[in-house]
């Protein structure tokens, strides 16, 4: 046995607890080695002068400051404190806190998801688009967080529906006149080919319309000519059968709404005419008119 | 199966509502605690500051007590990492100034009782003396050294209970307290072996 392996032993061996076979080998080892012998004489008399030694006895007022210091270290705002009362112990208050976290998060995002969502809707158009569809407004908080979130997946920016009464009379006549010379001026950027049919169209309403009087029936060709020149799409004509006036559905690109307004205002008298806001959002404005 | 004593029953009996429960706990360990602080800090106003700090400790997590292990292990965990804690804060005074046998009041405390001990004057005198550069030389001790020593040689701790007590396995205790005798072989040794 190693001379180091020997001194872990020796407290054990002079204290008489080490088994048989391990003492006798120490024993052994002491009766060659001197160094070790040397050791093993200074802890047996290290270990008397220890064990004579007196125990330690805590002041007689010990209780008292104890009482003192803890009634004062507990009293008051403590940082430390309110750490100890909302976190230990860890093993069962955090998982506690995260679970009420989660769900209160959960619940906030279902209440006030569509809110929020609804409340940038009117915000883009406050005080314009003072046409923009009820139903718009109503349904929005309808519609279930799944649904909503599918919409938004799909990426798909909402249209705004402006509904507008076009009142068709002869007097604009003129008007239709000098938009035509101005129209035959149009610049015939890209993209040219639809916008060179676009122009055709319109050239070809507008001539017609010179030679016969202004009729609903002109109108919409004219504003159909107009939409494709603007890069909008019509969706669908209807005529209300009951009222006899036509229903036209069409869609602009929001960034020329204001565009397309004023020139509806040169076939006609527009019941109301907004002042749409160029932004980016939506994309397209679908307008509803009943032509009268 | 650990079998519940009577420091967890005073234990139970705090966490139920009854203060004087605490109070008989900290009479129990007190003297234990103090000592091992006294030991450790080799000043009797820090150990006691020392101690107070413990027991306040224990105080506000009695309730994190598991009744897995003993009380006292528990107890000797936090007064191992408060002592630690204690000497490292107080950027430490040396260990000079806290035993310093003949000018101190300390000393008094600590070794009065050996003023009674049997025998001569001298002898006592003489006794006392060995026994304070024993302290003295402990004191000098680095940190962790010093605490295994104090627990295994002052407090007879097992080497199972230093284990419970510090975390540390059972060859790093003994090979560490086998060097600090080295050590203090080398520091008492003129004081120790001559007098044999």
């Amino acid at each position: 046995m190693k001379c180091n392996r020997v001194q872990e032993l020796l407290e054990e061996y002079a204290r008489g607890e080490l088994p048989g076979r391990e003492s006798s080998i120490i024993k052994l080892h002491l009766e060659t080695c001197s160094s070790c012998r040397e050791h093993y004489v200074f802890l047996k008399k290290y270990l008397e002068e220890v064990e004579a030694m007196p125990e330690y006895r805590a002041p007689d007022n010990f209780i008292e400051s104890l009482t003192t210091r803890i009634h004062e270290t507990n009293r008051g705002f403590s940082f430390s404190k309110i750490f100890d009362f909302l976190f230990l112990p860890w093993k069962i208050k955090l998982p506690i806190e995260a679970a009420a976290l989660l769900v209160t998060g959960i619940i906030v995002i279902t209440i006030y998801y569509p809110v929020i969502d609804n409340h940038n809707i009117q915000k883009d158009d406050t005080g314009t688009i003072y046409h923009v569809t009820e139903n718009m407004k109503t349904k929005a908080p309808a519609i279930s967080a799944p649904a909503e979130k599918a919409e938004r997946k799909a990426d798909k920016p909402q249209p705004v529906t402006i509904q507008l009464a076009l009142l068709v009379h002869p007097e604009k006549q003129e008007t239709l006149d000098q938009y035509s010379s101005s129209s035959s001026n149009a610049r015939m950027s890209a993209p040219a080919k639809r916008r060179a049919a676009a122009a055709d169209m319109e050239e070809e309403s507008l001539a017609g319309e010179k030679e016969q009087t202004v009729s609903p029936g002109n109108v919409i060709s004219d504003i159909k000519a107009m939409v494709y020149r603007l890069e909008g799409k019509v969706l669908h004509t209807q005529v209300n059968e009951d009222t006899g006036h036509t229903d036209l559905h069409v869609s602009i690109p929001s960034h020329r709404a204001n565009e397309f307004i004023r020139d509806l205002s040169t076939r006609g008298t527009l019941k109301d005419t907004p002042v749409m806001p160029v932004h980016e959002k939506p994309a397209e404005i679908i307008f509803k008119i009943t032509i009268k | 199966m650990y079998q519940l004593g009577e420091d967890d029953h005073l234990i139970k009996a705090y966490l139920e509502g009854d203060e004087n429960a605490f109070s008989s706990l900290v009479v129990r360990h007190m003297d234990k605690v103090f000592s091992i602080c006294y030991r450790y800090t080799g000043n009797h106003d820090d150990a006691s500051d020392c101690a107070q700090d413990i027991f306040v400790k224990v105080y506000n997590n009695l309730h994190t007590f598991r009744f897995k292990s003993a009380f006292s292990t528990w107890l000797y965990r936090i007064v191992v990492n408060s002592c630690k804690n204690y000497v490292s804060k107080s950027s430490f005074r040396s260990w000079n100034t806290s035993l310093s046998l003949s000018a101190s009041g300390d000393a008094t405390v600590c070794y009065a009782d050996i003023a009674d001990s049997k025998g001569a004057p001298d002898a006592a005198f003489e006794k006392k003396e060995i026994q304070h550069l024993v302290m003295q030389a402990v004191q000098k001790l680095p940190g962790d050294m010093k605490m295994l020593i104090i627990l295994r040689d002052f407090e007879n701790r097992s080497y199972e209970e230093i284990t419970g007590i510090t975390g540390m396995k059972m060859g790093t205790i003994k090979s560490r307290i086998s060097r600090a005798r080295i050590r203090l072989k080398e520091m008492l040794k003129e004081d120790l072996l001559d007098e044999m």
